[in-house]
This record gives structure tokens, sequence and C-alpha cells, in this order.
């Protein structure tokens, strides 16, 4: 029974990855191409975060760790003159390598304490874009960054000049970190992960480390911001302090928990519907904030597991409703 | 039952800690004996629990020695005590509750996992019968505690008696040298507390030291081979339960003395 509703999911997500990777072919409209980009950097941006979400903590820093991976690969194509086929594992790794003195102490306050710290990091990360003018271009941020340099694969050329070899590229990208965080979600290791908020003592009194391995969870979830975050300078060709705000790791943590974090795909739903949602409402942006904040109160009362817990819930009410 | 008079595994020397002006533990000293259950009682407010949180680093002492075989463990962290041998259980039902029985026991194998972050990741086939051999562990240790009809049932479904069972589980996977009980048939019913202690007897009988609190003076003397009697913070008497039950400052201090 498990297993075949399995296979009934293994086969409607391959088909879904078959469908994505076809659609260019078909969709030629830049503006679609555009959204459906940033929903897949968006969808890696909120899977980083939901790993500290895992265990037990709202990091509001993620949009950060994703400003500080744009910055320093725009920083390192701009001025050592690297490719960004250097730059975009070198700003993954970047932002691990700062989140990783940063974890040990922050990760020892708990709940709301956390979340006051890590807004506090966002804070201080972007005065320092600010107020560094020569380094990271002050308040207009950086302009010029070079769009990713063309590669040669299987006698084809791919020059980065129109939507299409980004939408491939965010793809990829995207394909990449589900599949890294699945088989993080199925490792021992997350089970590890899982049972620290359930109860830390316990877990400590087994012999888990438990700080390591919160800090290893916001590791990688930073390693994510920071490789989305240099996708997403050498897209734009700029970065500035305003792209990575404190209100965007709201975002990010609102889509995850509305889409649900009981799996990889939850983060994935909550921004195809979240993000799709705001681009048709785009007449009034203004409001969007209003209805976002009701979505998340609707799905935080009534289906507490997300939308991806959606079918299920249902399921059940109606299999309750009948005699 | 085999009285084998080894050495101190747990030698607890001079313990004092403060809290604010009030000493919860005076000037304590204790030496569990390997392959013994020694028992700890004490009315409420004695101090027992700050011992064991104090021996398993979830507290740090104001002053004195803790040795766990022959290394000082007075201010390690808790989960490197762990992974000396020394493992403790939780008076409250401290459990991963959103678990299933057999994932709690699996957690509770954490200290034989012993493969880093890529093995795990990648999974390959001797990470892959590493994981299988755990899993058998775990497997085992289910059924030693009596919760084999129960391997995919939430922790929180459970019963009183079986949450309280697979919190000794989870801290015996880890395959410790001692064992700390806290409290282990704190409202149970009789037939609950029979399995208890028949599970805490076999746990001595595998060869683990075991320590153990506990209100229930039927179960202490029943159980222990030595028991140490603690109130205000101090221990006012030790011995074997007969010396214990005849001790005039025990039934002082559990009975109050006619004026």
């Amino acid at each position: 029974m498990k297993n075949k509703s399995f296979g009934f999911k293994a086969a409607l997500v391959a088909l879904i990855i078959v469908l994505c990777f076809l659609a260019p072919l078909v969709v030629k409209d830049p503006y679609l191409l555009h959204i459906a980009i940033t929903i897949f950097i968006w969808s890696v941006l909120t899977l980083g975060i939901r790993t500290t979400l895992i265990i037990g903590h709202l990091n509001a820093a993620q949009a950060s760790f994703m400003g500080m991976g744009a910055y320093f690969s725009a920083l390192l194509a701009m001025k050592l003159k690297l490719s960004f086929w250097i730059c975009l594992p070198a700003a993954g790794l970047g932002a691990a390598l700062l989140s990783l003195p940063l974890g040990y102490p922050i990760l020892r306050l708990k709940g709301a304490y956390f979340v006051m710290i890590t807004f506090a990091i966002t804070e201080v990360f972007r005065h320092i874009w600010m107020m560094w003018k020569s380094l990271f271009g002050g308040p207009q941020g950086l302009l010029g960054i070079p769009r990713p340099g063309k590669i040669e694969l299987a006698g084809l050329t791919i020059a980065f000049t129109s939507k299409v070899p980004f939408y491939y590229l965010a793809l990829i990208l995207l394909l990449l970190t589900l599949l890294i965080m699945y088989r993080l979600d199925r490792s021992r290791m997350g089970l590890t992960m899982r049972a620290i908020p359930q109860t830390e003592l316990l877990a400590e009194s087994v012999g888990v480390p438990v700080i390591r391995y919160k800090v290893m969870a916001f590791v990688i979830g930073s390693f994510f911001a920071g490789l989305a975050g240099s996708f997403w300078a050498h897209y734009f060709t700029y970065a500035s302090p305003w792209d990575f705000t404190w209100m965007n790791s709201q975002y990010m943590l609102m889509y995850a928990v509305i889409g649900g974090m009981g799996t990889v795909l939850g983060p994935i739903i909550g921004c195809v519907v979240m993000l799709g949602l705001d681009e048709l409402f785009r007449p009034f942006k203004q409001y969007m904030p209003i209805f976002m904040g009701a979505v998340l109160i609707i799905v935080l009362l009534y289906v507490p597991g997300g939308l991806i817990a959606l079918p299920q819930r249902l399921r059940a009410t109606f299999s309750r409703r009948k005699p | 039952m085999t009285e084998k008079n080894g050495d101190a595994l747990l030698k607890i020397d001079g313990l004092t800690k403060l809290f604010g002006g009030l000493a919860a533990v005076q000037k304590f000293n204790l030496h569990v004996l390997e392959g013994q259950i020694q028992g700890l009682i004490g009315p409420n407010g004695a101090g027992k629990t700050t011992v064991f949180n104090l021996a398993s680093g979830v507290l740090k002492p104001t002053r004195g020695q803790i040795f766990f075989g022959d290394h000082e463990i007075t201010r390690l962290a808790p989960n490197r005590i762990a992974s000396m041998g020394l493992v403790r259980t939780f008076q409250a039902n401290v459990l991963f509750q959103d678990f299933t029985v057999m994932e709690n026991m699996l957690l509770g194998c954490h200290l034989h996992t012993g493969f880093g972050f890529w093995r795990d990741m990648l999974n390959g086939p001797a990470t892959r019968r590493k994981k299988a051999a755990i899993q058998q562990k775990a497997d085992e240790m289910v059924q030693f505690v009596g919760l084999e009809n129960y391997r995919a049932e939430t922790a929180k479904n459970l019963a009183h008696g079986h949450q309280r069972a697979l919190g000794v589980g989870v801290a015996l996977a880890s395959d410790p040298k001692l064992l700390m009980l806290d409290e282990p048939v704190s409202g149970m019913n009789l037939e609950e507390k029979e399995s208890m202690m028949q599970l805490i007897s076999r746990i001595r009988d595998k060869g683990i030291t075991v320590l153990v609190v506990e209100h229930d003076m039927k179960v202490v003397m029943g159980l222990c081979d030595r028991i140490a009697v603690l109130n205000f913070g101090n221990k006012i008497a030790e011995g074997t339960p007969q010396e214990i039950q005849d001790n005039p400052e025990v039934i002082e201090a559990y009975l109050g003395v006619e004026q």
C-alpha cells in the first residue's frame, strides 16, 4: 500500500521534472521563463531554510547568507576575473564557511532569541554592504556583474544571453538541491536532526553532540543560500543591499511552512503556489502581504502539515464524514 | 543475586552544588561498585535528582569531583559523558515523542553509528551494512525491553509503563557501563512495577552497573545491593537494604521523630 503510493509519487515527480526540461521548447515568453527561474531559485533558498527549521530554529538570516554569496561571487568575478563556474561553488562554500563560526554561538540560543540574533545578523550584514562603499558599492550595490561565460557542451555552445540557459541552470541547481536534501532526510543524520527539537536533553544523554548537528544543519542551509545568491547576482548582473532583506527570509520561512516541511517537496510546492499567486495578482501587489498572512493563518490552523499534507488531510476529513 | 565486589566504577567525591545560597547537595560522597545495583533514596527535595544531573553533566557542580572508571568527568558535556559509558534516563517521559519505538531505539544507538557525513549521504555498501547492523541492534533492544509488539507505534501513543520501558531501552541501546535510572517506577501500577523490576534485574545480569533513584521503598529494598540515603543534601546513611531499614536516622528522616 505504502510502496504503491510511493511509486505513484515518484512517477509524478519524474513526470514533472521531464515537463520542466521540455517546457522551454514550447514556452518562449521571457516573462514566464523569468517567473519559473524565480520559483526555482526561491525553492533552493526555501529548501535551505528548511534544514534549520528541522532542528527547531526559525532562521531570519537566510537572505543575508544569500546576499553574502551574491557579493562574494560578484567580487570574485569582477576583481579577480574568475569564471562564473568557479564563482558559483565558491559562493556556496563562502557562505557555508561564514555561517560556521557564527553558528556555534548563536545556535545555543532558542526560540525568540534565535530569531532576534539572526535578525541582528541581517542588519549587520546589510550595514556592512551599505557602509563599505569601496568594496560593496554602498546603497546602490554592485553593477555590471558579468554574466556566466559561454560553455561548450558536446559540440554545442551555450551562451547566457537569453533566459533559456538561465532557466536550465536554475532547474539543475534546484534538482541538485532536491537530491541532496532528499538524501539528507533519509540518512542517519536526518533522523538525528529531526530528533533534536523533540528533546535535546535525551539526545545529549545518548551521546548526540547536539550543537554540532545544529551547526551542520545551519551550514548546509547557508551553503545553498550562497549558491542561490551567486546565481541571482550573475542573472540580474547587479546586487544591492535591498535584495537581501529580513523580509525575504520571512517569505522563505512562510513558503516552507505553507508548503509543508515534512518532506522535501513541501517547500517547493509552497514556492510554486505562493510565488505563482504573487504573479497572478500582480496588479494588487500592495495587498499581497495581507493575503499571504491570511493564507499562512489558514494553513497553520487547518492544515498543520502544510499544502503537501492537504490530500491526506482531505481524505481523512471525508472518510470521517462517511457513516 | 551475584555479589560481585568489583572496584568502584563511579566515584563521587565531596560533591557540592549551591543554587544561590541553598546547598542542594553538600559534600556528598558515593562509590558505585561495578556489577551492582546501587540505590539512592531520600525524601522529596533531598537532592537525589541533583546528584543525577551533576553526574550526567546536565548541571555543573560548585565543588567536588566525579570519576568514572579512571577518568575525571566533573565538567564534561553530557554527550561526552554518555560516550564514555555513563548514560541516564529521565524522570518524566522524556522520549522522542513523535518518533516510533524503532526510531527511538535507533537514536539510542547513536554512539555506534560511527560513520561521518559523506559516508552517510553516499550510503555505499559498507555504510549500508553498518546501518543494517544498527537496525538489528535496535531491534534486539526493542525485544529486550518487551516492546516487540509496538515497533511501529509512535512513542506518545504508548501506555505509561511502555513509555518508561522505552526510555530505559533508549539509554540501554547506547551500551552503557553504568546506567542511571531516575525514578523508573514512578506513576506505575503494580503490574508495571513488577515488570520494570525484572527489567532492571536483567540489566544487571547483563553486567551493567545500575544506579537507581527511587521513592518506592518496596522496589528499592527488593532490588538494590547497596543503598545510600540523602536528606537535605547530606548523606545520612549507607549500607545494605537491611542495614538501611534498621537505621534510626533513616527512620527519622522518613517518618519524623516523636517529641
